[in-house]
């Protein structure tokens, strides 16, 4: 289940997602509802847009706050390989605007030896 | 020509004539004494005058004043001395032209009329002329005011016509002989500048009257040699209003120039000497809240403003604007800020500041200002830049400028003299022994007292001997960056923080429970703070050593230091957040 870690993986966020089609993506959002089959969830992205995940197994534990999606982007939606949950104390205070910023950042900085040719 | 005594300066009078009128009456202007004393002006020589004044003085008698006669030919002696016919401008026979500046429409042409031979007329506009004529006073250039005999001042009634090119705010004194107040203004008009001066009615009178960069007739002021240690004009006189002095505002379009400026590009700036005075103009960037700082030497509490001044030259340098400037800036609209004799310093780098003779300009109607204000909203505004002044915003205030240890270390930081910086930074280690001392328990002392063993303590400082003493903190502590890592001193305060306890818990555990006191230490290690830091030479047994001193620590805030990142990113990479 966990991915190669040599494996290149862009950060994203909503508007970025669908540039990244296919690639491995890692998409670090708010959760809003967990399907009730514990197989899919409505995240907000840094971008407050939303975006569907698709989990590989059903979760196992409570998932709410801030978690990180480490999977391959599909059109709207983030096929997850592994969620990562925070300690709410962690998250609270996470500045998402600013996030964003760097996402938006790494995506539009020219030669950036970090985003995917 | 004859030399007549006017009390303690000389003056030549001289007998002119052109070949058909003459005049008697010519006062050569004293600074062109020396030509006569030279000999090149002679008694039948041919002079041509440039510039003169005419004037009536005493009744119908006629003075005409030679104010600034070109010698073109010196000294040609004539071979017929009493034959004086020979017309010197043949063309003009009748009229005295003022050959100076000619192709300036508005010069003051002062033709000696045929007709009325004693009427000198001075057709400067028309309707001015009238204005003039009514006042019954004469018109002079500030050139021809300052080179007047002082008691010819005194008798004529004379204007001038000027553009107030800078006026100060009301300025009071005290001293033994009593107290008052004043302000002063720059005047210009086409011929040079002078310093006027109104004190107290003369105030109230004209200091809410007189606007900036308007033109004014002023009538009748006193002159009197300029006071070079306050004034930097070239003018070896200046003006003091006094009570016939009178203020008429001109209406008309003049050829006076308006506030010149001879803008040095902020790019430049580095080249120049320290104190400079230069003219500025850039977009205020950024301004900063209003701040008041204590002179040091008066005790006074002043006002000031700093702002951000950017230009084409992609460089940013800081200005600080005093007092009332300062009060009335108004920086939201990112106006164009332009600075007439401002003082450049090479504190944190390049800054730029006011002094009490810099005129300041906000947007003002210059080709210059409008050039720099379509640069600014085609693209200017976000394009990255260059900061001479050093200083990052959103971080701290001013003076305190973030850098690693890798950086002061290269700039060699308190080599000099004392250096203040931040730096974001790890403890790594804090040395336990010598961390605690028994100090003097009197304020303000924090001397080390000696334990004299009979429960008594002592302070060599005071000199004084107490029943106690009070623990106080002094750490040496090691601190680590990502690219070096410093000794640093820390005092009581900021160490109770570190260590997050009190000295006397401190002081008290280190004689009890050793295990728990360095506990407190091990525990502290390992932490992120921002510090304040002060690097300075100091000299131990004739060996110099760079001391650290933290001034300030506080806990790491992400938030904030995500902030000066992403501003140095920005600055580096050129792009800004709304561009993403």
């Amino acid at each position: 289940m966990a991915q190669d870690p040599e494996e290149l993986r862009m950060r994203v966020n909503g508007c970025t997602l669908a540039r990244n089609n296919g690639r491995p993506v890692i998409l670090l959002a708010r959760v809003e509802t967990v399907d009730s089959s514990r197989l899919s969830m409505n995240v907000t992205a840094s971008d407050k847009v939303l975006i569907q995940v698709v989990l590989q197994q059903p979760l196992q534990e409570n998932v709410e706050g801030v978690v990180e999606i480490h999977g391959t982007a599909k059109g709207r939606q983030v096929l997850a390989n592994e969620c990562i949950t925070f300690p709410v104390e962690y998250t609270e205070n996470f500045d998402m605007e600013n996030y964003n910023y760097a996402i938006n950042y790494m995506n539009s900085v020219v030669g950036n030896s970090w985003k995917y040719a | 020509m004859k030399r007549i005594p006017t009390g303690s300066q000389e003056r030549y009078r001289l007998l002119v004539s052109d070949g058909e009128w003459s005049s008697s009456f010519a006062m050569l202007a004293t600074h062109l004494n020396c030509k006569v004393t030279e000999g090149v002006i002679t008694n039948n020589c041919i002079i041509q005058m440039n510039r003169y004044v005419c004037n009536t003085v005493q009744g119908n008698k006629k003075l005409g004043l030679n104010m600034k006669p070109h010698i073109n030919q010196t000294s040609y002696q004539q071979n017929q001395p009493h034959i004086n016919q020979i017309p010197y401008q043949q063309n003009h026979p009748h009229i005295y032209q003022i050959p100076y500046q000619q192709n300036q429409p508005h010069i003051y042409q002062i033709p000696y009329q045929q007709n009325q031979p004693h009427i000198y007329q001075i057709p400067y506009q028309q309707n001015q002329c009238q204005v003039l004529q009514a006042a019954q006073c004469q018109l002079l250039s500030l050139e021809q005011a300052s080179m007047l005999p002082r008691q010819l001042l005194c008798q004529v009634q004379w204007t001038v016509c000027v553009r107030v090119n800078n006026k100060t705010d009301i300025r009071t004194w005290s001293n033994s002989r009593g107290e008052g107040k004043l302000f002063s203004m720059d005047l210009i008009d086409e011929s040079g500048e002078i310093r006027a001066t109104a004190f107290n009615e003369q105030v109230d009178k004209f200091h809410d009257t007189i606007e900036l960069n308007k033109v004014y007739f002023i009538s009748s002021a006193t002159l009197k040699p300029a006071n070079k240690q306050y004034c930097n004009l070239m003018n070896d006189y200046e003006m003091t209003f006094n009570k016939m002095t009178e203020v008429t505002p001109c209406h008309e379009v003049t050829s006076i120039p308006t506030m010149q400026f001879n803008f040095v590009p902020i790019d430049q700036l580095e080249s120049l000497n320290k104190d400079t005075l230069i003219d500025i103009i850039g977009v205020c960037k950024e301004a900063h809240d209003i701040s008041t700082v204590i002179q040091k030497t008066s005790g006074r509490e002043l006002k000031k403003r700093d702002m951000q001044l950017l230009d084409e030259t992609q460089r940013e340098v800081r200005l600080t604007l005093w007092g009332s400037q300062a009060e009335n800036f108004d920086g939201s609209q990112q106006p164009i800020v332009a600075v007439k004799g401002a003082k450049l310093s090479d504190f944190n780098g390049r800054c730029l500041s006011t002094i009490a003779s810099s005129a300041v300009q906000i947007n003002p109607d210059i080709r210059e200002a409008h050039k720099l204000k379509g640069w600014f909203d085609n693209g200017g505004c976000n394009i990255g830049t260059v900061n001479l002044s050093n200083q990052r915003s959103g971080f701290g205030g001013a003076n305190d400028t973030f850098k690693t240890f890798g950086e002061a270390m290269a700039e060699k930081l308190g080599s000099i003299e004392s250096d203040f910086y931040k730096n974001k930074a790890y403890i790594t280690l804090i040395r336990h022994d010598n961390s605690v001392y028994a100090a003097c328990p009197s304020d303000n002392c924090n001397k080390k007292v000696i334990d004299l063993n009979n429960g008594m303590y002592r302070c060599e400082k005071c000199g004084r001997e107490y029943d106690t003493f009070q623990w106080r903190l002094m750490l040496q502590m090691n601190l680590m960056d990502c690219t070096n890592t410093v000794w640093a001193t820390a005092f009581h305060d900021i160490a109770e923080e570190i260590l997050g306890t009190t000295a006397e818990n401190i002081g008290n555990l280190k004689e009890t429970d050793h295990d728990a006191f360095t506990k407190f230490f091990i525990n502290a290690t390992f932490k992120e703070y921002v510090f304040n830091l002060r690097v300075k030479m100091e000299s131990y047994n004739d060996e110099g050593r760079l001391k650290t001193s933290v001034n300030g620590c506080k806990p790491l805030d992400l938030k904030e230091y995500n902030k000066l990142l992403i501003d140095e990113i920005e600055k580096l990479s050129g792009v800004s957040k709304g561009e993403c």
